[in-house]
């Protein structure tokens, strides 16, 4: 502890600060320097690939990113028109994730506190209880990479 | 400017690819023009999977075949690429043409490495054209043999019998493409 510190303001340092999304009205959490920030969602272009889920390139002005097809993974049809575009910060480059449409709001919390995943989802950290409500903690910086593993 | 036999031009800041932009669904595809050998509009080679055109047989195939993708319906609109490659012919189905490009190397990025599986062999890689993407179809895996084909699409040019379907001699549209653009 840095001299000067109270307690109190070292166990908030350590706190984690998350993203909290839906899909098809499915709650998710991922953590906030994961995410590279949201936006509306404009129409991508298919992509013919054989990479699960990952199938088309989305253009924003001279930027494009692929687009990683979370909804069709979770079997989810994204709520709300138009829908939002969050854009995840993988370890390879940024990508785009297709959410519903309501805002995305913020949550901090005790990463002591978190559930380890019960599935073996190399993409979930683990749970941890928002508003009564467990939801799974992503990982957005290895989304869908081949071969994940994590440890909470 | 006639399309057949150029594959590039001279553009300030290096050489550009000439690309030929079709729409396959919503894919949108770019082909390389060497490989272009005209053009007909898909009912007037008939409803056959061959169709010979001065003395050249092609088999016919949607583009969208080639990736496992739903063929569009075939419409009034629908057009028949006729292609060749390293000595082989090929006939493939688009929606429609949306134009002829030049496209500067350093337009060109590879696809981003999240495309991890044999799509990568697929496309030579991507550019900006109008408001939305191309890819750029890499004809070595355009013109290799399909998935439970590759008999009917190893044939010769000169098989007897296909010569005794649909010849066509005069009504080859010969690619002017007004609508060119230079995308540096």
């Amino acid at each position: 502890m840095l001299r000067g510190q109270s307690k109190e303001t070292a166990k908030r340092v350590t706190n984690w600060s998350l993203m909290v999304f839906s899909i098809g009205g499915q709650r998710l959490a991922a953590r906030i320097e994961e995410a590279g920030g949201v936006r509306p969602w404009t129409d991508p272009m298919p992509v013919p690939s054989h990479t699960p889920f990952m199938n088309a390139l989305l253009r924003h002005d001279e930027e494009v990113l692929p687009v990683y097809d979370l909804a069709a993974r979770l079997k989810q049809q994204v709520r709300g028109t138009p829908p939002l575009c969050l854009i995840v910060k993988r370890e390879d480059g940024p990508m785009a994730v297709c959410i519903d449409a309501s805002i995305p709001t913020l949550k901090t919390i005790d990463p002591q506190a978190l559930q380890p995943s019960a599935e073996p989802d190399p993409d979930i950290l683990g749970y941890c209880e928002i508003e009564g409500e467990r939801v799974p903690l992503y990982s957005l910086a290895k989304l869908g990479m081949p071969t994940t593993t994590h440890a909470v | 400017m006639s399309l057949q036999g150029q594959s590039k031009a001279a553009a300030a800041g290096g050489v550009c690819e000439r690309l030929l932009v079709v729409a396959s669904g919503p894919v949108r595809l770019a082909l390389s023009a060497p490989i272009f050998e005209g053009m007909l509009p898909r009912w007037k080679a008939g409803t056959r999977d061959v169709v010979t055109v001065r003395g050249i047989t092609y088999r016919v195939t949607p583009l969208a075949g080639r990736w496992d993708g739903t063929p569009s319906p075939t419409t009034p609109k629908t057009l028949l690429l006729l292609c060749g490659y390293r000595g082989q012919h090929r006939g493939f189905t688009v929606d429609h043409v949306l134009g002829l490009t030049e496209v500067a190397p350093r337009r060109i990025q590879s696809l981003p490495p999240h495309f991890a599986c044999e799509e990568r062999t697929w496309f030579n890689g991507f550019f900006l054209f109008r408001d939305t993407i191309a890819l750029w179809v890499n004809p070595d895996w355009l013109f290799a043999p399909g998935k439970g084909t590759d008999a009917a699409e190893n044939f010769e040019d000169t098989t007897p019998g296909l010569t005794e379907d649909l010849c066509l001699t005069e009504d080859i549209i010969e690619l002017e493409i007004i609508d060119a653009e230079r995308a540096e």
